[in-house]
């Protein structure tokens, strides 16, 4: 016994020894090795993105054309469900979770309970079978209430399912301005229309959250997070009226179907601010439908057709010769069709008049002989080589607008073009010129110059009219400082002729009842192909004070020899249609 | 030199304080593991979706261990020599059973299955072990130095069950099931000669099948010798290291995050480190020191050879358990899995620990109760069928 007792003392003192030592090991661990702290922290380290919104685009009465809609998507990734820790779970256990996730979901998710547990059960077979899928559960759910409820319970019952919160784009007026509009790329990044030229305003910083990490990567939460928070982007309004925008679009479609045409586009401005009300191209476009997009509908017609303005030119050039002198209301112009050659370059009218006409009889005639004789009057037959005499013609278009880009905030705005004057040719360039050939010109451009008829003044196209930071107040955009082009009375008188193009001319299908309108035809054959053509009309009304321009251009139409048949028409239905919603017709209560 | 040779009695009164120093130091020792099972609890339960809520778990495997304790405190020194064959033969039939109908998990049969509780019989078998071998030395009485009852009976009745241990294979287990039978032998009064040499040809037997059978322990001591930072032990040092003095807080634990394998288990010493630093794991050690204190005194204070075998052994597989886990956590030793004895989870070795430690108070609260009698099954052991003493 006496030996026993020893050795239980010896072996003990052995342990209290083995203890001490450990203690000493104990301390020089946690204290000698600061770096073995660091990378204890560096290892559980992470961040977790807070997604921003894109600002919110609306149009001038804040109807929306382009919303972000916080949404919650449940995935399932079946492994996750069946297994922990790489080990299968039992059955139980499986059961007790799929009956959580019933209980929970069964009655917020878009699919009933039973589809719900169909697809769950399908889902795990196939998964034990081999076959992995990432199965989304149901529709995304965009009920805030329901997202908040189930955020709640992500936690702790769904766990095992993945939970996703972004911010997804929708466009509720559907097809209405919608290339216009254009929409987000998968990275959420605008990829077409408004939303790529709006970018840095729309477009929010994402936040950040500083999070611990286990070991698979996987945030553990806390309240303790540091946290930058998201800034969502700034809230848009555009100038566009949404009601307009959609007749416009409505009456297009139907013009385009009915000619056959390949597109179209349509315009309409607000003469004395420059703010765009429509900008309509046809094929439409639903961005929320990805099938859509497609090239041919995210096509912007309004400003990347170019095309040649014809006869819709003349008015302006018109304006031009009357302010500058180059004729007077009284001038009278030889129109025979023998004063149609200039040099091996032959003009013809569509209706020869064979006498002298007036400048206004010259556009009520579309006479493009007229007009020519009008421009190459500037250029004597000696000096037709010299462009110095012909360069304020050019630069009468240059100060309408024309040949430059209009700096609107959309991808691929055409500049139109306009000759360098230095290729200038008096029989062929400065002849064509005179009624709408040798150039190009997109319809908003061509809308805009057609406005400075409204008062004589020339006004950039303004497509925003504001924008706010996130809980902000409106900020407007500036309109820039409109250029005198046309005296006032030039523009009036020219106003005047054009009226009298509705009333007396072929385009009497462009009238509106009460509301004098000013308009003009333009038919131009294509360059590459002259059998086919583009058609195009313009108008101001009401025609005596001008508020609003309308442009409609239609490429390649079938049906109509000339636009007085095709455009015309469109037109207006369009002012019709406009002119009552804007209160404007004199019937109107 | 007297003082050497004759170690004092403990007194009667001291008896009493130190058996509720020990069942404090166990209790301290188990609320440890309660609280470490609440921190551990929300991982637990995020991670893996328990049905049955994690710290509800602990604490009814606690409550189990407690009752375990309260029964086998009771349990008087004769009733355990008593026990002691058909405990140790049940085991034996457990371990065999293991190896039957045991289901593999991790390339190893170690656990058994009955009425839906799961359970390690290589623990229960462990503590059998210790109670039989110590029965039959104190059985044996004078004749311990012998070749016969002083080495080869008892060391076979501590190598088979570790035999069959080490068939699950579990090397780590059946070599401290084997330590602890050279240790009651030892004590028991076996000759220091005749243990060592056959613990030698033991331990090399078992070296020998390990390095040509078992592929973990050598990957463990190559880790050990080349320590990587991302393995186990060194995402426990990592725990330590950002413990500190006072640790993050409980619940602060970066480890337990899936960065540390077994951090509820084997390395809880890690997270309690990282959770309530130094101070922390010094006084968790502390509190093992305590419990070895007064276990000695307890032994001490014990008149009869089984008791003063039996105890030791009892005494020393809590404390050595908890000394080769803290090394092994501090990479103080190669990587062993073992528990660290009441905070680690693990309903089957809390519950023989605690059984262990009751057993050890019963034994004291009898401390001049001899159960050794001329039984049956032990004449029927010797060769002339005489009481060997």
């Amino acid at each position: 016994m006496l030996r026993a007792r020893r050795l239980v003392l010896v072996f003990a003192a052995f342990v209290f020894v083995g203890f001490g030592l450990l203690v000493g090991r104990l301390a020089w661990l946690h204290l000698g090795h600061a770096e073995r702290a660091e990378r204890q922290l560096s290892q559980s380290s992470g961040e977790v993105s807070l997604p921003s919104c894109r600002g919110n685009m609306l149009d001038r009465h804040a109807r929306p054309l382009a919303r972000s809609v916080r949404e919650l998507r449940v995935h399932l990734w079946p492994p996750k469900l069946l297994r922990t820790a790489g080990a299968l779970r039992t059955r139980e256990e499986v059961e007790a979770s799929i009956e959580i996730i019933l209980e929970t979901l069964g009655t917020r998710l878009s699919w009933g309970r039973d589809q719900l547990e169909y697809t769950i059960r399908e889902a795990l077979a196939a998964s034990l079978g081999g076959v992995q899928r990432n199965l989304p559960l149901g529709d995304p759910v965009r009920d805030p209430y329901a997202i908040e409820e189930l955020l709640v319970q992500a936690d702790d019952a769904l766990r095992r399912l993945d939970l996703t919160v972004t911010c997804e784009r929708v466009y509720p007026a559907g097809t209405t301005a919608g290339s216009l509009v254009g929409f987000v790329g998968h990275e959420g990044v605008g990829a077409a229309g408004l939303e790529w030229g709006l970018e840095d305003l729309l477009v929010g910083e994402d936040g950040m959250r500083q999070v611990r990490v286990d070991c698979g990567g996987r945030p553990i939460l806390s309240p303790h997070d540091e946290i930058v928070p998201a800034r969502d982007g700034c809230d848009v309004m555009l100038t566009l009226d949404a009601t307009l925008q959609e007749l416009v679009e409505q009456e297009l479609v139907a013009v385009v179907a009915e000619q056959e045409a390949r597109g179209g586009a349509a315009v309409i401005l607000d003469a004395l601010g420059g703010d765009v009300l429509a900008l309509a191209s046809v094929p439409l476009l639903d961005a929320n439908d990805t099938s859509q997009r497609l090239p041919h509908n995210m096509r912007l017609r309004a400003i990347q057709d170019q095309y040649a303005p014809g006869s819709t030119i003349k008015p302006l050039l018109m304006a031009t010769a009357l302010e500058r002198g180059w004729v007077t209301p009284s001038s009278r112009i030889d129109c025979r069709t023998e004063r149609g050659r200039f040099g091996r370059r032959v003009v013809t009218d569509t209706k020869p008049q064979q006498r002298d006409l007036s400048p206004e009889e010259i556009l009520i005639y579309s006479s493009n002989i007229g007009m020519a004789n009008i421009f190459t009057a500037l250029v004597p037959d000696a000096r037709r080589r010299d462009t110095s005499l012909m360069a304020p013609v050019r630069d009468a278009l240059l100060r309408l607008g024309l040949g430059s880009p209009l700096g609107v905030p959309l991808p691929g705005e055409l500049p139109g073009t306009i000759q360098p004057i230095d290729q200038w040719k008096r029989n062929y360039t400065l002849v064509s010129v005179a009624f709408g050939y040798e150039m190009a010109v997109t319809p908003l451009q061509m809308a805009a110059a057609i406005a400075t008829l409204a008062d004589g003044y020339y006004r950039a196209p303004r497509l925003v009219s504001g924008w706010r930071e996130p809980g902000g107040s409106w900020e407007p955009v500036d309109r820039k400082p409109p250029r005198r082009v046309f005296a006032p009375d030039v523009a009036a008188m020219v106003r005047d002729w054009m009226v009298q193009v509705i009333e007396s001319g072929s385009s009497a299908s462009a009238r509106v009842e009460g509301v004098s309108v000013a308009g003009k035809t333009g038919t131009s054959a294509k360059e590459h192909d002259r059998s086919v053509e583009n058609h195009s009309f313009v108008a101001l009304v009401p025609a005596e004070a001008p508020r609003w321009v309308l442009l409609v251009m239609l490429d390649e139409p079938q049906h109509g020899r000339f636009s007085s048949r095709t455009t015309a028409p469109a037109a207006g239905r369009v002012l019709r249609r406009s002119l009552d919603y804007l209160g404007q017709l004199p019937n109107d209560p | 030199m007297s003082a050497m040779r004759s170690v004092a009695y403990t007194p009667a009164a001291a008896m009493g304080a130190s058996r509720r120093w020990l069942f404090g130091s166990m209790l301290a020792l188990l609320a440890v593991g309660l609280v470490m099972a609440y921190s551990a609890g929300a991982v637990r339960q995020m991670q893996r979706g328990t049905d049955l809520d994690y710290l509800q778990l602990q604490l009814l495997q606690i409550g189990v261990a407690l009752c375990g304790f309260l029964v086998a405190s009771r349990i008087r020194p004769r009733h355990l020599y008593a026990l002691a064959r058909p405990t140790w033969i049940a085991a034996v039939v457990l371990l065999i059973m293991v190896l039957v109908v045991g289901p593999v998990r991790n390339n190893a049969q170690r656990w058994l299955s009955l009425g839906g509780i799961s359970f390690q019989p290589s623990e229960f078998a462990r503590l059998a072990t210790i109670v039989m071998v110590g029965a039959w030395m104190a059985h044996a009485r004078d004749r311990v130095t012998e070749v016969g009852h002083g080495l080869l009976v008892p060391f076979a009745l501590a190598a088979v069950p570790a035999a069959l241990v080490l068939l699950e294979p579990d090397l780590g287990s059946s070599v401290f099931l084997l330590f602890m039978g050279v240790l009651v032998l030892w004590v028991g009064g076996a000759r220091v000669v005749h243990l060592g040499a056959a613990f030698l040809v033991t331990m090399s037997a078992v070296a020998l099948y390990g390095w040509a059978r078992l592929e973990h322990p050598l990957k463990r001591l190559q880790g050990f010798a080349d320590l990587d930072p991302s393995s186990q032990v060194g995402q426990g040092l990592m725990a330590l290291g950002h413990g500190g003095v006072l640790g993050t807080g409980l619940g602060g634990s970066v480890a337990k995050w899936g960065f540390l394998p077994e951090a509820e288990s084997d390395f809880v010493l890690a997270v309690v480190g990282e959770e309530l630093g130094l101070l922390g794991t010094a006084l968790i050690v502390a509190l093992y020191a305590l419990f070895l204190g007064h276990g000695v005194r307890l032994l001490l204070g014990l008149r009869t050879r089984f008791g003063l075998v039996v105890g030791v052994g009892l005494l020393m597989q809590v404390v050595v358990q908890a000394l080769l886990n803290v090394a092994v956590v501090t990479a103080a030793v190669p990587p062993k899995g073992v528990p660290l004895p009441f905070i680690s989870s693990g309903g089957t070795s809390r519950l023989i620990l605690c059984i262990s430690a009751g057993l050890l108070l019963g034994l004291a609260r009898h401390p001049e109760e001899d159960p050794v009698q001329p039984a049956r099954w032990a004449s029927s052991l010797t060769r002339k069928g005489a009481h060997p003493g």
